[in-house]
């Protein structure tokens, strides 16, 4: 499975400031890992849409097993006059995705930063 | 060929002279919705246009704002708990403070239920808390301020109307709003806020409440400072039950960009976030099944 820590837990902690801006619709307190991990797979969907965005992204393991992960991200009207839209994730996209993972090991998290196979970055990426 | 009117007919329209004269005395009048000659002028009224957005937090109470209880972000910082110049704790009742302690508590450990997790819309004062952008729009007859987050509509009757009786208030999120226009100053007083009766309506998100019996001054200005077009939003906000003494709050909006949209936003669209039995605010999986923890 395509999965790796790749943060510090300063910038995890950093990341974690800039990312709880879009929080507010319910708390996370206790639910979020500080430290950023990366799944890699293909989007299945993008829920643009209110109170918060959600992309789904399906993630196969070396063993050929599919999991779906839920990311969760800001609330669509922020995205739309930061330059987002519906389309800014479309099924079938190829992504590397970087998230702070649930505590419970779920495959659910909150949204960092993409990579899309043709080059283009969304949100927080640095290699 | 003209009809002449018979006796009939002179009965039929005194009937209906009396019932227009006794629903204009009897309800129009009342309503206030017979003020035209005492509505202000298009053209005295200021120009509040485009959409501003908050400077600062989207609490009231900066004293109380934790990194752990309620994370900050790089843009919106917390301030420090002595800070006179963001400390803003109510001077609540003894009883009330209790209550805001508890509160803050839950918080704390990610239990206190916001009623906005259940998607229930900002009420005043928390309108000013919005995250999102506000439209101030101002007409003769009412002012309205639209927030975008949660759909949040304020109605400020300007056209001479009077706060109903108190045994007909209908108490409620936003309450009941008349002001006036001092110069370009709206001068504003609120009634009938429900508080914390129904345990659905916070000021903030730290869980600051009020009571029902919570009514509110408000004056908002257009300033300049610091280099800054402004609206200066201030709230005097008095409570027999929840405050020992008027409690004056502010808000300042900064004019958006030209050309800055308002989007839709329904709550209940795609809530992946419920509440459990205890206020823990739990996510809701691919599946839409609780994600424990």
């Amino acid at each position: 499975m395509k999965i790796k820590i790749y943060v510090s837990s300063a910038l995890a902690s950093l990341l974690l400031l800039a990312g709880s801006a879009v929080m507010a619709h319910h708390s996370t307190i206790g639910q979020i890992r500080e430290e950023s991990m990366e799944i890699s797979g293909v989007v299945k969907e993008f829920q643009f849409k209110n109170p918060h965005s959600w992309i789904q992204v399906m993630v196969t393991d070396d063993s050929g097993k599919e999991t779906e992960w839920s990311v969760e991200w800001a609330i669509p009207n922020m995205l739309m006059r930061q330059g987002y839209n519906p389309s800014t994730f479309k099924p079938g996209d190829e992504v590397r995705m970087r998230l702070r993972q649930h505590v419970s090991g779920a495959p659910m998290g909150e949204f960092d930063g993409a990579l899309k196979s043709d080059g283009k970055t969304i949100g927080r990426w640095s290699e | 060929m003209q009809k002449q009117s018979g006796p009939a007919q002179q009965s039929l329209k005194s009937i209906v002279l009396g019932v227009a004269l006794f629903t204009f005395i009897n309800i129009l009048a009342p309503l206030g919705a017979v003020q035209a000659a005492d509505l202000p002028a298009w053209d005295s009224l200021p120009d509040w246009s485009g959409t501003w957005s908050r400077r600062g937090g989207t609490v009231f109470d900066r004293s109380t704002w934790t990194l752990n209880g309620m994370p900050a972000s790089p843009s919106d910082p917390g301030a420090a708990v002595d800070d006179p110049n963001t400390r803003a704790h109510p001077p609540y009742t003894p009883e009330y403070e209790a209550i805001y302690r508890q509160h803050l508590a839950l918080r704390d450990k990610g239990q206190f239920p916001d009623p906005l997790t259940s998607c229930i819309a900002h009420g005043f004062p928390r309108i000013f808390n919005a995250l999102a952008p506000v439209e101030f729009v101002v007409r003769p007859e009412q002012v309205w301020i639209l927030a975008e987050h949660t759909r949040a509509t304020m109605r400020i009757f300007t056209d001479g109307s009077a706060h109903p009786p108190e045994e007909e208030r209908w108490h409620n999120l936003f309450g009941h709003s008349v002001g006036h226009w001092e110069g370009d100053t709206l001068v504003f007083t609120t009634v009938a806020l429900k508080g914390w009766r129904d345990r659905d309506n916070v000021l903030d998100r730290s869980g600051l409440v009020l009571s029902d019996q919570a009514t509110a001054t408000t004056r908002i200005q257009r300033i300049q400072e610091a280099g800054e077009d402004l609206l200066l939003v201030e709230i005097t906000l008095e409570d027999p039950l929840a405050l020992s003494e008027p409690w004056v709050v502010e808000k300042r909006f900064y004019k958006d960009p030209p050309g800055t949209r308002i989007f839709d936003y329904e709550c209940n669209e795609n809530n992946r976030a419920m509440v459990d039995d205890q206020g823990r605010s739990l996510i809701l999986d691919a599946d839409g099944n609780a994600i424990d923890y």
